[in-house]
C-alpha cells in the first residue's frame, strides 16, 4: 500500500493491552489521515481514546512531510494538536500509520513503539521527572539518541512536549495524557514505507522552500547559534539559541544543556531565553491551557486558519510550507 | 538475456539456458550451440572462526539475484560441505580460518572440489588455499599460486595504518589500496568477455602468474578517484596492473576460483555479473549433486516470538546509533569497528521481519541467547571495550545470523532443504 502501513496500533491501558489492526479500508475509503483518526475516536469512543495519527505524506519524499497530530474529545467537544518537527516521522516508520491509547492506567506508564513492536513499561521512576530528565532517561534507557518521543514534565498544567523543545500544546494533550497515566510514548523508526517511482518522481519536482526569515527581537538573535528544520522541509524555521556557550563557535558545545529550540515561537515572546528554558524543561506551554480545538498559536505560526489545518493533517505537509512555499496552490495535492 | 535476468527466470520457475561455446544466455536451448540448462545452486557460505562481515556482502548479492539455495555454516559442520554444489568463503582472518576449518575443514574441502565441488575464495578465502609452510594454513595448500603483494621490507604508509599491511614469518603481504580499482575480465570461459569493471578491493591478493592447471579470468587493471592509496601510489602501480585478480585452478573433478577483490560486493553490479557467470557456467557443467533427503524440510514456517523481534530490533537501532563511534578492535589479525557491527544487524533486521521462516525449536534457543549476549555487550560497548568482549560480540552475531539465515532461506517440503543436524 503506497504511502501507508497500511496498520493501526492499539493499546488498552486499563488492560495493559497491545494489539494492532488492518486499516486498509479506512485508508482507501477516506481522504487521509485525520479524517481516519476522527473515524477512529467514534470507533473507540467508549474508550475514552487519544488517537495520534500521520498523514499520506508524513515520512515521504514530498517536502514538508513530517506532520502528525493528537487527537481526543473532552466533554464532548474535539481536540486536535499537530505535531511536527520528528516524532510523526519517527512514529510512521515503527510500522503503523495510527495509535489509538484506550482506557488509563493504574500506575505511570510509558509507550516504547519500534519495528511494529510496542512494550507498555514502568514510569513509576519517571514520576518527578520534567521533560528534559524523562528524554535523557529514555534516549538512556532506549540505547539510542536517535528516540523521538511526546512527554509530558512536571508543569501545570501540563504540556504535551515533542521532544525536548516544547510544542503547540495549549490545550491539553499533556493533561489527557497524565489523566491516563501516561508518561510518554517513545519512538524509533527503522523502517519504511513505500514510494512508486513515479511518485518519487513528482515529488523531487515540488518546490522544496527556502530559508524564511525570523521574527523574534534583536537581544534574542544575539543568541542564534544555527537554523534548524523539520523532517525534509526547506524552510528552516527554528534557531537554536545557544544560552550556555558562545553562540560564535561553529562546533557543537560540550555543555550538557547550552540552549534549546522552541518548536512554538509563543515560547520565545517574554524575550528571556532562561525562563523560556525553564518552561521547556518543566513541559508548560506559555499561554497556559485554552479551550480551542486547534492552537491558535499553531494557526499563528502556519498563518492558516483551522479548516486548513485539518486539511493539511490528512496529507501530513506543514500548513506553513504549504502557505509559503506552494503558495496554497492545492493542485500541488492532486497525486 | 543477461545472467541476471537468466537467474531471475529459473527463480521465477522458468528454464534459462547458457551456450558453453560463447557464454550466451538464452530461454530456448534451439538458440544455442552447446546449451548448458542452468538451475538454482547449493551454496554454502562460510561464517565461521576467522570469516568478518564480508560473506554477507555474499548473501546479499545472491539472494538479489535468485540464488536462494543459501546454507551458512560455521567451523564445527565442515561434515556438510560434501553436500553443496559451490563453497563459498570469503573475507575474514586468514590465520584464524585455517584454525577454524582445520585439517578436518580442509580434508572436506580438498574431497569436495575433487569430486566435482566448486571453491570461491575471495580476499582471506583466496589466500587461505595458497601454498604455505606455516601451520595451520598448510593444511591448505591447493592453489600454487604466489602473491605479488608481498614484501621483505616494509614501505611507509601513507594511510590506514592498521589495515595496510600483515606481517608474514620475516616479510610482509602488504595492501597497496583499497576500495574501487579497474580490473579486466578475459574473454574465454567462463566470463567470455573482456571488459573493464569496477570492483573492491580490501586486502584481497593480488596475484602471481599461475602455472600448469591456472588460468587468469580478470586481471588488475587501473584506479580510480574512490581507489585509497595506503602507501606511495607508484608502490600500487608497481604492485597491481597487468597481474591476475581472478585466478582459476582446476583440481579432480572441481575447481579453485580465487578473487582478490570482492566480486560480491553488493554495490558492484558489474563485478556480480562476473561472479554469476563463474556460478552459472559451472552450474551448467555440473552434475547435481545435492540429493540427500535429509535436505528436506517438513513442517510449516512460523513468525518468530516477540522476544527475538526485540532483541533484533534493540540490537540493530544501538548499532545505528554507534555507527560513527571512533573506535576499532583487533582481533586475529583483523581490525572491527562499529560500522562492521551494523552489518551484521542490517542484515538479520532487514530479513526478520519479512516472512515467517522454517525454524525448529532448538534452533530459536540459540538464535535468541545469541542475541541476547550480543545486546548485552552492544549496549555497553565502548571504545575502551576489551577485544576479548567484542571477539564475543562478533561471535553471537554470527551464530545467529547462521542460525537465523539457515532457516530463512529454507523453503517448504517440494524440493526444499534442510539440514536438520546443526550444532
Amino acid at each position: 500500500m503506497e504511502f501507508w502501513n497500511g496498520k493501526a496500533l492499539m493499546v488498552d491501558l486499563g488492560k495493559g493491552e497491545v494489539e494492532d489492526f488492518e486499516i486498509e479500508d479506512l485508508i482507501s475509503s477516506l481522504k487521509g489521515g485525520y479524517e481516519i483518526v476522527v473515524e477512529l475516536l467514534k470507533r473507540f469512543a467508549d474508550a475514552e481514546p487519544i488517537v495520534i495519527g500521520t498523514g499520506t505524506w508524513t515520512a515521504s519524499f514530498f517536502p514538508s512531510g513530517c506532520m502528525g497530530f493528537v487527537l481526543w474529545k473532552r466533554n464532548g467537544k474535539s481536540f486536535c494538536l499537530p505535531l511536527n518537527w520528528f516524532f510523526p516521522v519517527e512514529f510512521k516508520l515503527t510500522g503503523f500509520d495510527f495509535l489509538v491509547i484506550k482506557n488509563s492506567s493504574s500506575s505511570p506508564v510509558r509507550l516504547w513503539i519500534r519495528d511494529g513492536i510496542c512494550d507498555i513499561l514502568s514510569a513509576e521512576n519517571l514520576s518527578n521527572k520534567d521533560v528534559w530528565e524523562t528524554l535523557d532517561f529514555l534516549k538512556e534507557d532506549h540505547g539510542d539518541e536517535k528516540v523521538q518521543a511526546l512527554v509530558t514534565g512536571t508543569g501545570s498544567p501540563s504540556a504535551l512536549s515533542q521532544g525536548y523543545w516544547g510544542g503547540f500544546d495549549s490545550i491539553g494533550a499533556g493533561e489527557e495524557f497524565r489523566k491516563k497515566n501516561l508518561k510518554a510514548v517513545c519512538v524509533r523508526g527503522m523502517g519504511s514505507i513505500s514510494i512508486s517511482e513515479e511518485s518519487f518522481k513528482k515529488m523531487l519536482k515540488l518546490p522544496r522552500g527556502k530559508e524564511i526569515g525570523l521574527s523574534i527581537g534583536e537581544e534574542l538573535k544575539k543568541f542564534v547559534h544555527r537554523r534548524s528544520a523539520c523532517f525534509n522541509c526547506g524552510l528552516n524555521c527554528y534557531p537554536f539559541f545557544m544560552i550556555e556557550d558562545d553562540p560564535k563557535i561553529l562546533k557543537e558545545s560540550e555543555k550538557k544543556e547550552p540552549g534549546f529550540i522552541a518548536l512554538d515561537p509563543n515560547y520565545l515572546k517574554e524575550g528571556n531565553p532562561k525562563s523560556t528554558m525553564d518552561m521547556l524543561r518543566k513541559g508548560v506551554h506559555p499561554s497556559g491551557l485554552k479551550e480551542e480545538e486547534i492552537p491558535s498559536s499553531f494557526m499563528e505560526f502556519a498563518g492558516v486558519d483551522g479548516a486548513v489545518v485539518k486539511e493539511l493533517l490528512n496529507y501530513g505537509i506543514c500548513p506553513l510550507f504549504f502557505r509559503v512555499a506552494l503558495q496554497t496552490d492545492k493542485s500541488y495535492l492532486n497525486f | 538475456m543477461d545472467v541476471f535476468s537468466a537467474m531471475m527466470r529459473i527463480k521465477e520457475g522458468g528454464v534459462a539456458f547458457m551456450d558453453e561455446i560463447s557464454g550466451t544466455f538464452s530461454e530456448s536451448p534451439d538458440t544455442l550451440q552447446s546449451p548448458l540448462e542452468l538451475r538454482i545452486p547449493l551454496i554454502g557460505i562460510y561464517t565461521g572462526k576467522g570469516a568478518s562481515h564480508s560473506w554477507l556482502w555474499a548473501v546479499d548479492t545472491f539472494e538479489r539475484y535468485g540464488f536462494e539455495f543459501i546454507v551458512p555454516f560455521s567451523e564445527d559442520e565442515s561434515h556438510l560441505i560434501s553436500d553443496f554444489d559451490f563453497l563459498f568463503v570469503a573475507g575474514g582472518d586468514t590465520f584464524a580460518l585455517a584454525e577454524g576449518l582445520g585439517s578436518d575443514g580442509a580434508s572436506a574441502i580438498k574431497k569436495f572440489v575433487m569430486e566435482g565441488g566448486i571453491y570461491i575464495g575471495s580476499c582471506a578465502g583466496a589466500y587461505l588455499v595458497l601454498y604455505t609452510s606455516k601451520p595451520p594454513l598448510n593444511f591448505f595448500n591447493f592453489v600454487p599460486v604466489e602473491i605479488a603483494n608481498f614484501e621483505s621490507e616494509l614501505p611507509p604508509v601513507r594511510a590506514m595504518q592498521e589495515k595496510a599491511f600483515n606481517r608474514y614469518a620475516c616479510c610482509f603481504i602488504i595492501h597497496p589500496v583499497r576500495d574501487e580499482v579497474i580490473i579486466e575480465t578475459s574473454p574465454f570461459p567462463p566470463i567470455f568477455l573482456k571488459e573493464k569493471i569496477s570492483a573492491p578491493i580490501f586486502g584481497g591478493p593480488v596475484f602471481k602468474e599461475p602455472e600448469k592447471k591456472g588460468r587468469v579470468l580478470a586481471r588488475f587493471s587501473s584506479f580510480t578517484d574512490r581507489t585509497i592509496f595506503l602507501f606511495d601510489r607508484d608502490i600500487a602501480e608497481r604492485i597491481l596492473p597487468g597481474k591476475p585478480a581472478i585466478v582459476e585452478w582446476k583440481i579432480g573433478e572441481g575447481a579453485f576460483y580465487l578473487f582478490g577483490p570482492h566480486l560480491e560486493h553488493p554495490s558492484f553490479k558489474s563485478a556480480n555479473s562476473v561472479l554469476l557467470k563463474i556460478i552459472a557456467y559451472n552450474t551448467g557443467k555440473m552434475r547435481k549433486r545435492n540429493s540427500n533427503p535429509e535436505l528436506l524440510f517438513r513442517g510449516f514456517p512460523v513468525k518468530l516470538s516477540d522476544s527475538v523481534r526485540r532483541l533484533v530490533s534493540d540490537i540493530f537501532m544501538k548499532a545505528l546509533s554507534i555507527g560513527d563511534m571512533k573506535a576499532f578492535w583487533k582481533i586475529g589479525e583483523k581490525y572491527y569497528m562499529p560500522e562492521h557491527l551494523l552489518v551484521f544487524a542490517r542484515a538479520i533486521h532487514k530479513r526478520i521481519f519479512k516472512k515467517k521462516i522454517f525454524v525448529e525449536d532448538e534452533e530459536t534457543k540459540i538464535l535468541e541467547e545469541s542475541l541476547r549476549i550480543s545486546k548485552e555487550i552492544l549496549f555497553q560497548l565502548t571504545p575502551s571495550t576489551s577485544e576479548e568482549r567484542m571477539d564475543l560480540l562478533i561471535s553471537s552475531l554470527k551464530t545467529a545470523l547462521k542460525i537465523f539465515l539457515r532457516a530463512y532461506f529454507r523453503k517448504g517440503e517440494d524440493g526444499a532443504f534442510k539440514l536438520s543436524k546443526i550444532s
